[in-house]
């Protein structure tokens, strides 16, 4: 089924879900402010339904919105925003008995150039892993998932440490990475925290490693790559290699992905004497895992 | 009485070349795919294209992080009154109205602030007019031409092969003086500034504006992440951070925006505004009223970077237009 045929399938559930009041909202996505790519779209009216859009350009993850409408609120999820309401579940943030999933089959998408934007060309996923009604594609040209974490390439430390840099280096130190992103919900983040403050005061690059670094590690085992992060950062600052790193590091030690069954426990939640110590003092080094050789 | 000179492009760049040891340079430079205003040490980096960066330059006037003075146990009080001499080139007609705006906030009101002043006062504007407007952009909209405005001290207009240079100010004329160029004779009225009344405007009484509109629908999707101060040209709201190092402290100032939650935290722990909608409502609130009470601007130019960075497609141009519409 192409994205159209997806469409009108989407827009007959919302339909039948107002009417039906099963729902009071629905999020879903709607046309871009200029024309281009797509934006966050409530829908709470019936001739509202019309306007909902479908297609490669709704790449926002829109799960988010789901820790502000707890209560009656349906959800229009590709296998990315699905991930994320798995480890709202896992996390204890959402009542999934309170929200309605219009799972969507996800074909990829595209950025506004063609090309798959941040998240989408190493996405495994086509089917969401939760719904309560599936919208399916079964178009077979889906875009095949490319590994761009090649462990055999991996350049030493000083060059690791030197990428890093020149990377973070546009960064504004604005958060809106943070803000884009499901897991980043923390009340107050440490980088807001004053007492004691965590954030340096000049805008120089050991802030903004403190930062990315922090932020990073707070999402090991977290992420699901959905790449808001990428696409939220008006600088363009391709950051999301790190968290990789630690998301492959994560299910090759612990055999644990996110976002997938919101009945296993996270990662670093779940704590086994026979845990795997890579890295730790006194603890396991192999080489083998987070590319430690250089 | 203004002059005007044609400088080709190379030209141009030999000048700007010639000018980069005694002055700081800035100018849009290609970030990989981002354009941006930057300190520039070569000037083949430097683009002056149609293109518009998706910062404004308000940075090298009113930087992120700004030390402003250091203090020693005994009282002494050393302010740092660095403002090194500094070219700005290829600034967009939006963001010179928006410095109009800054220039007044920080030194035509009550207090004058004497980090701006002399930041500004150092500073020569080369200002570049837009070809076409870009997605997003409604400058139109806010009354300002794009393609020529006198708030700088040189403006140039792309011809194709060379720029027309039109000299504004003493400033501008002194830079140039030593450079031999050819003189154009062109009509004033070619260049006339926009005396077009803004179509985009909010007409409206405080209370009206706030009690009467449909915040919380306006502000719905927003994430609070900000993105829209950092690149706007007339933000200029900051906040103090002072840092005890050995024997002495720094004061700080640093950006801050409004759609941040510890903007408006009290010491108490009660924040006057709790949500989205209160940030937001201040932030529309702030450019198109505060702003105008207190100083007789909008803050906003239309230069659409807000709309374009947004992660999250909140658009101020409809928001504003929905708000006209609905106090019709």
């Amino acid at each position: 089924m192409s994205f159209k045929n997806q469409r009108e399938e989407i827009i007959a559930i919302c339909k039948n879900l107002l009417d039906e009041g099963k729902a009071n909202l629905i999020l879903g996505f709607a046309d871009g402010p200029t024309g281009e790519g797509s934006v966050p779209f409530f829908i709470r009216k019936k001739d509202e339904v019309d306007d909902i859009k479908w297609d490669d350009a709704c790449t926002t993850n829109l799960a988010k919105y789901l820790l502000e409408k707890k209560e009656g609120a349906a959800i229009i999820a590709k296998p990315c925003d699905a991930r994320a309401i798995v480890m709202y579940m896992a996390e204890n943030q959402i009542d999934r008995s309170k929200i309605y999933i219009i799972g969507v089959e996800c074909a990829g998408m595209k950025d506004k150039n063609g090309a798959p934007p941040p998240g989408c060309l190493e996405c495994t996923l086509r089917t969401p892993p939760i719904f309560d009604i599936l919208v399916k594609n079964d178009n077979s040209s889906v875009q095949g998932a490319v590994n761009t974490h090649d462990r055999e390439e991996e350049p030493g430390f000083a060059d690791k440490l030197a990428r890093f840099q020149k990377e973070i280096s546009k960064c504004i130190l604005c958060y809106s990475c943070r803000q884009a992103c499901y897991g980043c919900y923390c009340e107050t983040c440490f980088m807001d925290r004053n007492m004691p403050n965590w954030l340096p005061n000049e805008l120089d690059i050991g802030s903004k490693m403190m930062f990315h670094l922090g932020r990073t590690m707070h999402l090991a085992g977290r992420c699901v790559e959905c790449g808001a992060c990428e696409r939220a950062c008006p600088s363009s600052v391709k950051i999301r290699y790190l968290i990789k790193e630690l998301t492959d590091f994560c299910e090759e030690l612990y055999g644990y992905r996110a976002g997938i069954n919101p009945d296993e426990i996270p990662a670093l939640t779940a704590f086994d004497q026979n845990d795997r110590e890579v890295g730790f003092l006194g603890g396991e080094d192999d080489g083998s895992c987070c590319g430690s050789k250089g | 009485m203004m002059a005007h000179a044609v400088v080709p492009k190379d030209r141009l760049r030999e000048i700007l070349g010639s000018l980069l040891g005694k002055y700081r340079l800035v100018a849009p430079v290609r970030e990989g795919s981002t354009l941006v205003y930057k300190e520039v040490n070569n000037v083949d980096d430097v683009v002056l294209g149609d293109d518009i960066p998706y910062k404004s330059p308000k940075e090298f006037l009113f930087p992120q992080v700004e030390k402003i003075m250091t203090f020693s146990k005994d009282g002494e009080l050393k302010p740092n009154e660095e403002a090194p001499e500094t070219i700005i080139v290829g600034v967009k007609p939006c963001d010179l109205e928006a410095l109009k705006v800054m220039t007044a906030v920080f030194t035509k009101g009550k207090y004058v602030d004497t980090y701006f002043e002399r930041k500004l006062k150092n500073t020569l504007l080369i200002g570049l007019g837009c070809k076409s407007e870009k997605p997003g952009c409604f400058c139109a909209e806010r009354g300002i031409n794009r393609e020529y405005s006198s708030a700088c001290d040189i403006f140039l207009t792309d011809e194709g092969d060379s720029f027309t240079a039109t000299v504004i100010s003493d400033k501008g004329r002194d830079v140039l003086k030593d450079f031999d160029l050819e003189r154009k004779d062109r009509q004033e009225t070619d260049q006339n500034e926009s005396s077009q009344a803004p179509v985009l405007d909010i007409d409206a009484d405080e209370n009206t504006l706030f009690n009467n509109t449909n915040w919380d629908g306006i502000s719905e999707k927003c994430l609070g992440c900000g993105t829209c101060a950092f690149v706007c040209p007339t933000c200029h709201c900051f906040e103090f951070k002072d840092v005890v190092v050995k024997g002495e402290a720094i004061r700080y100032r640093c950006w801050d925006s409004c759609m941040y939650p510890k903007f408006t935290l009290h010491a108490s722990g009660h924040n006057p505004r709790p949500s989205k909608k209160e940030r937001y409502r201040q932030r529309v609130m702030h450019k198109y009223l505060y702003v105008k009470q207190n100083f007789g601007y909008v803050a906003c130019t239309g230069c659409g970077r807000c709309i374009r960075s947004c992660p999250v497609g909140m658009n101020i141009k409809s928001v504003v237009s929905e708000i006209m519409e609905e106090l019709k």
